[in-house]
């Protein structure tokens, strides 16, 4: 069958319609001739000898597109006419010509019309499918898994890839082969992410594959362009409604992959809280449950932790053969590495003080310090350790103060007087020679160690606390229990901050002799 | 906060200005970082720094470290009575040298 012949399929009835017309009318034949005078249809279908008949004139007119003769219309008429006559025939039968073509182009133009309306509904269908497949679904490889299977099928090609920079290493999956290197993979989304362009056509070659033709479209997660989705090798090439799917496609892997990513990021928020979370829990565990039961002694500590996990502790000792020897510290720094000193730190001076045979306390600093220097100066951190040994029997405190501040000591007579640090603090330098301070102790004498979380409470106007409050309030509430001064230091620091978020740990550990 | 590293006669000159506490800390490790890879000889001018944390103060000693092993120093000069008195109460004055002025600094590090 020629295009021309395939042109009227389904339109016969026009032909039948005008051919009854012009019988009506009186013609004996109406022809559909090709430009090359092959008759494709003629009514009726008997046959005439064609113009032999004197009595019949021939009338014919081309019908035309893009001023190219498509087809000619011939009409047989009965009988001579005159000019005139011919004429008016000729210019009906143009007329009609012109009419049938174009009622056959505008019936073609709605079939495709409607071929395209059910493409679209099948494309739309297939969309669907594929948000249904991925709906629910959390994990980004599953997604991806998913959307690379699909798109092959909704989108008739041979082969897919995606690529996520989002993900460490950048994520590349290609299925069910790669139509093109990873290396040009690479470039082409580097590419993209700079034209905020798909990439397709004569871009594509020289990437080093078989791609014949593709497309890559930029896929995006919260308005940023985080990867790229290509398609290759499609049966048909790509035209203008296959293009328009595989967009669609992309669009609808964009949506799924951002869903999945602030999903993860969800996930490993949550997680991380979690582990702060735990690992608060254990540096509160660390701290002494129990206060030891001392003659004439007096003995309360607490400690508050700031929103991010600290470095301060406090600890006790007290057990035969050895002084009540407490002990207070702070971490440099914050976050989990502060943590982990902390725990380190308190667990190897806990062992120095209960195993080194001495009543002093520069020595086991010395002994943490030689142990620890390495691991602070791995973690760019330092600690500040006011250790003292108590013996009831001769009331003589021996200290040593390794950079901690503030401790104040409080008389009945002369107040309290801030005692600064002798030593710099753990992990400044391998060797330090420590010293030990010795101090007699008194019935209402108080120690107060605290941290600089204390110290350095600031209020609304960024006013820090400072010592001489710290010391006034002491004074001011020295003949209170230990456990009463604490909380009252606590509280006077609480009121002074009025609600400012304390970025510190705070740790005060109260010692009154009776 | 304001940092600038300057150059004179092979030591590296880190200027600091503002609060320098955990938030800067970051950012001030990485200039140290960067004086420190010009010159092993470094001071740390404090003339504007008005408070210290001890996020600070690590930052400090580990440049101070760092200079060390390099077979140089890091020496601190211009401190503010604030900031002078942190490093007075946590001893750290007697691992850092402390000089009145940048020159005093200077000075020492060419004796």
């Amino acid at each position: 069958m020629t295009n021309l012949q395939s042109l009227f399929i389904g339109h016969e009835h026009y032909l039948d319609q005008l051919a009854d017309h012009w019988l009506a009318q009186g013609a004996q034949q109406l022809r559909v001739v090709s430009p090359n005078d092959e008759v494709l249809f003629a009514y009726p279908n008997h046959s005439i000898q064609n113009g032999t008949t004197p009595t019949l004139t021939n009338i014919h007119v081309s019908a035309t597109q893009a001023n190219k003769p498509l087809f000619v219309l011939h009409v047989d008429l009965l009988s001579p006419m005159i000019k005139d006559e011919v004429d008016a025939y000729c210019e009906r039968l143009q007329y009609d010509a012109n009419a049938l073509l174009r009622m056959i182009r505008l019936e073609n133009e709605l079939e495709a019309m409607t071929v395209e309306l059910v493409e679209t509904q099948d494309q739309m269908l297939a969309l669907y499918q594929l948000a249904r497949s991925v709906r629910g679904e959390l994990d980004l490889n599953t997604i991806i898994d998913v959307l690379v299977q699909e798109a092959i099928h909704i989108l008739n090609v041979e082969a897919v890839c995606i690529l996520l920079s989002t993900q460490h290493p950048m994520l590349i999956l290609t299925h069910p082969h790669p139509m093109i290197s990873d290396s040009a993979l690479r470039k082409h989304f580097k590419e993209i992410r700079r034209t905020k362009r798909e990439i397709s056509g004569a871009q594509l070659q020289g990437s080093g594959g078989q791609a014949k033709n593709g497309i890559i479209v930029p896929l995006y997660a919260r308005e940023k362009i985080v990867g790229c989705f290509g398609f290759f090798n499609r049966d048909d090439s790509f035209n203008a409604p296959s293009l328009k799917l595989a967009r669609a496609i992309a669009e609808e892997a964009s949506v799924q992959i951002e869903k999945s990513l602030l999903y993860q990021n969800t996930l490993s928020q949550a997680r991380m809280r979690a582990e702060l979370d735990v690992a608060a829990n254990i540096q509160t565990q660390l701290l002494p449950q129990t206060i030891p039961d001392v003659e004439n002694v007096d003995l309360y500590a607490a400690s508050i932790q700031a929103k991010q996990v600290g470095g301060d502790f406090y600890d006790f000792t007290y057990k035969e053969g050895i002084p009540l020897t407490i002990s207070v510290g702070d971490v440099a720094g914050k976050g989990m590495s502060a943590a982990l000193l902390m725990a380190m730190t308190r667990t190897v001076l806990r062992t120095w003080i209960k195993t080194l045979a001495t009543n002093q306390a520069a020595p086991v600093l010395a002994m943490v310090n030689d142990d620890l220097y390495d691991d602070y100066t791995q973690v760019n951190s330092f600690t500040t350790v006011f250790v003292g040994r108590y013996l009831p029997e001769s009331g003589i405190l021996r200290y040593a103060n390794a950079g901690h501040s503030p401790v104040i000591h409080y008389t009945p007579e002369v107040g309290a007087t801030l005692m600064k640090a002798e030593d710099m603090p753990l992990g400044i330098l391998p060797d330090i020679a420590f010293t030990d301070q010795e101090i007699k102790l008194q019935s209402g004498d108080i120690l107060v160690v605290a941290t600089d979380g204390f110290s350095e409470a600031t209020d609304p106007d960024d006013n820090m606390f400072g010592y001489d409050q710290l010391e006034k309030a002491i004074e001011k509430h020295a003949h209170e229990p230990a456990q009463v001064i604490a909380r009252t230091l606590f509280d006077t620091v609480d009121m002074f901050s009025a609600g400012t978020e304390q970025s510190d740990d705070m740790t005060l550990l109260v010692l009154k002799i009776l | 906060m304001e940092q600038t590293i300057l150059h004179k006669d092979g030591i590296a000159i880190l200027r600091l200005a503002g609060r320098f506490d955990a938030f800067e800390a970051d950012t001030v490790k990485a200039k140290l970082t960067d004086a420190i890879e010009s010159s092993s000889r470094v001071i740390v001018d404090l003339t504007q720094v008005n408070f210290m944390d001890s996020s600070a103060l690590a930052v400090l000693v580990q440049g101070m470290k760092h200079c060390r092993q390099n077979n140089g120093d890091l020496y601190l000069s211009n401190l503010q009575d604030t900031v002078r008195t942190i490093f007075e109460l946590t001893r750290l004055d007697k691992a850092i040298q402390i000089y009145d002025t940048t020159d005093e600094a200077l000075n020492a590090f060419k004796a």
